[in-house]
């Protein structure tokens, strides 16, 4: 089999045959890395836990928590029907100063504490 | 050109075409489809979230004090948009209150309860009423916390061969009671005994004698009611949120039965030794608790006498019992030979808050509050008015945290005291 003669156009077509592919794969992996990148996934995830464990703390204050890639600014507000709660929005800004996602939460803040 | 278009190539090319045709297409579709699924799991995710911070939100809501809601489910627009709509409902669970709140959006449902207590505001670790009788103490007695006493105050007695030996009495400031016991809701509690034990919505299961069986009922479902009109007897029974149990005689429940969050009403309760569970009951006429019993956070055991020919209220605590919550005894038409009793045997230990119109008989401990008119020992050379022998009161002992019923000693601070389902 290895010493089967083959023609020499075959070469060709088999180079061809491999920078189409090679294309294919190429554009795929851009594509792929452009979504993944661009797209902000990876920081939605990582701001969605950093804000469920801002929550769970329950320390609001108007502040500005900073991340890797990205911060959260956050806000207090009253709500606007019962006294003693409050608005809580979580505006999720990436390094560029884009804002990726605001996340609103009610919270009741006890005046004592 | 033309020489191009009339080369002739070997027939093998166009399976060589269509092989890299076929690996181009499925790794374009493979991409395709990898970036639609990114695509929609992100989204699906964000509702996933959001969906949660608007349950969350949405109990935050319920506790709030001054939030009016209609009887049923209450549909709200969290944010003034469309897409943060939830759902509320409060209702009442013997002295608690229940939260529920549902959210959605799309395919996406979550639902969550609470279990609503109210923040205790205990300051004084006794309350002990105007009754122009000092307070005895003796043994290894020890009163932890600011204390209120009738005026005569409080003074070391010999009972029994035992001599109190420490060198203070009070481990906290005295100051002087009054004739009426203070911080309690009468007409609240009267209120409690006398609602409506059941509801149009609730599932009425009849009972004859005895039930040995399973019943777990979600709060987001309607409410069950055991029935039984004659004695009852709970045997290996499981019962657990969602349930009342309503019995107009006496109801017995054996070690073996589990009850969490389940409400009684009886004319008289009797757990035996070695139960463990969490039960608010309101007994009409007495309540005896066996010892090595576990009534867990948060158990309450409420007893009143309402007729003016009733027996006096009485609740009765074994040896090595531990009870979180509270106990009241109550006799609405105090007469000298009806006065409620409260008995807290040896070892025993009770977190929270207890109250009577009446006597307590301490010689466990209270971790927390107690509120009487006086005490009362019963010992093996007689009984006494008055006296501790060998009892513990310590508010310090307490969780800053304790959360009770609108009773006794509570702020208006709603809290979530347990998650429901």
């Amino acid at each position: 089999m290895i010493k089967k003669k083959v023609n020499g156009s075959m070469m060709l077509e088999a180079t061809i045959a491999l920078v189409i592919i090679s294309m294919c794969v190429a554009f795929s992996y851009s594509h792929i890395s452009n979504l993944l990148t661009k797209d902000n996934a990876a920081i939605k995830v990582k701001s969605r836990q950093a804000i469920d464990q801002l929550i769970k703390i329950k320390d609001f204050k108007n502040a500005v928590h900073t991340y890797q890639g990205f911060i959260i600014q956050e806000t207090i507000s009253l709500y606007k029907t019962s006294e003693g709660i409050y608005l809580i929005e979580f505006e999720i800004i990436d390094d560029n100063n884009k804002t990726i996602e605001i996340i609103k939460h009610l919270c009741r803040i006890d005046e004592n504490s | 050109l033309k020489k191009i278009f009339t080369y002739k190539v070997n027939g093998t090319a166009l399976v060589y075409a269509m092989l890299v045709f076929l690996i181009a297409t499925l790794v374009i579709t493979n991409v395709s489809l990898m970036d639609s699924f990114h695509r929609k799991s992100q989204i699906d995710l964000s509702r996933q979230h959001q969906v949660l911070r608007n349950v969350d939100s949405g109990l935050e809501l319920l506790l709030a004090n001054d939030i009016i809601l209609d009887k049923g489910w209450n549909n709200i627009d969290l944010f003034g948009t469309t897409k943060d709509s939830v759902s509320l409902k409060k209702l009442k669970w013997g002295v608690f209150e229940i939260a529920l709140s549902k959210a959605w959006n799309k395919k996406y449902h979550e639902q969550k309860g609470s279990l609503i207590a109210y923040k205790s505001d205990m300051k004084h670790a006794l309350f002990l009423a105007e009754m122009n009788q000092p307070l005895s103490i003796t043994g290894n007695t020890r009163i932890e916390g600011n204390v209120l006493l009738p005026k005569k105050g409080v003074k070391r007695a010999y009972i029994e061969g035992e001599n109190y030996l420490g060198d203070k009495m009070i481990f906290g400031s005295i100051a002087h009671s009054e004739r009426d016991l203070i911080m309690f809701d009468k007409q609240l509690f009267k209120d409690l005994f006398e609602q409506d034990f059941m509801e149009e919505t609730d599932t009425i299961i009849p009972i004859d004698g005895i039930f040995q069986e399973t019943i777990k009922q979600s709060f987001f479902k309607p409410t069950i009611v055991l029935e039984s009109y004659g004695n009852l007897d709970l045997v290996g029974a499981h019962i657990q949120d969602n349930c009342k149990i309503f019995c107009d005689q006496n109801l017995f429940i054996s070690a073996s039965s589990k009850l969490t969050n389940t409400i009684i009403f009886a004319k008289q309760v009797y757990i035996e030794e070695g139960f463990k569970g969490s039960v608010q009951i309101f007994a009409s006429d007495s309540v005896f608790i066996e010892s090595d019993v576990d009534l867990q956070y948060p158990s309450m055991i409420y007893t009143y006498a309402k007729e003016q020919n009733e027996k006096a209220a009485y609740i009765e605590l074994g040896e090595n019992t531990h009870i979180s919550g509270e106990i009241i005894a109550y006799n609405q038409f105090l007469k000298k030979d009806s006065w409620p009793l409260i008995k807290i045997s040896n070892n025993t230990i009770v977190q929270g808050q207890v109250f009577c119109n009446g006597y307590v008989d301490l010689t466990g401990s209270v971790a927390g509050n107690i509120t009487t008119l006086k005490f009362y020992h019963n010992g093996l050379s007689g009984s006494y008015e008055n006296t501790l022998v060998n009892a513990h009161i310590s508010l310090a002992a307490l969780s800053p945290f304790f959360s009770g019923s609108k009773l006794i000693h509570s702020s208006k601070n709603q809290q979530s005291i347990k998650t429901l389902k």
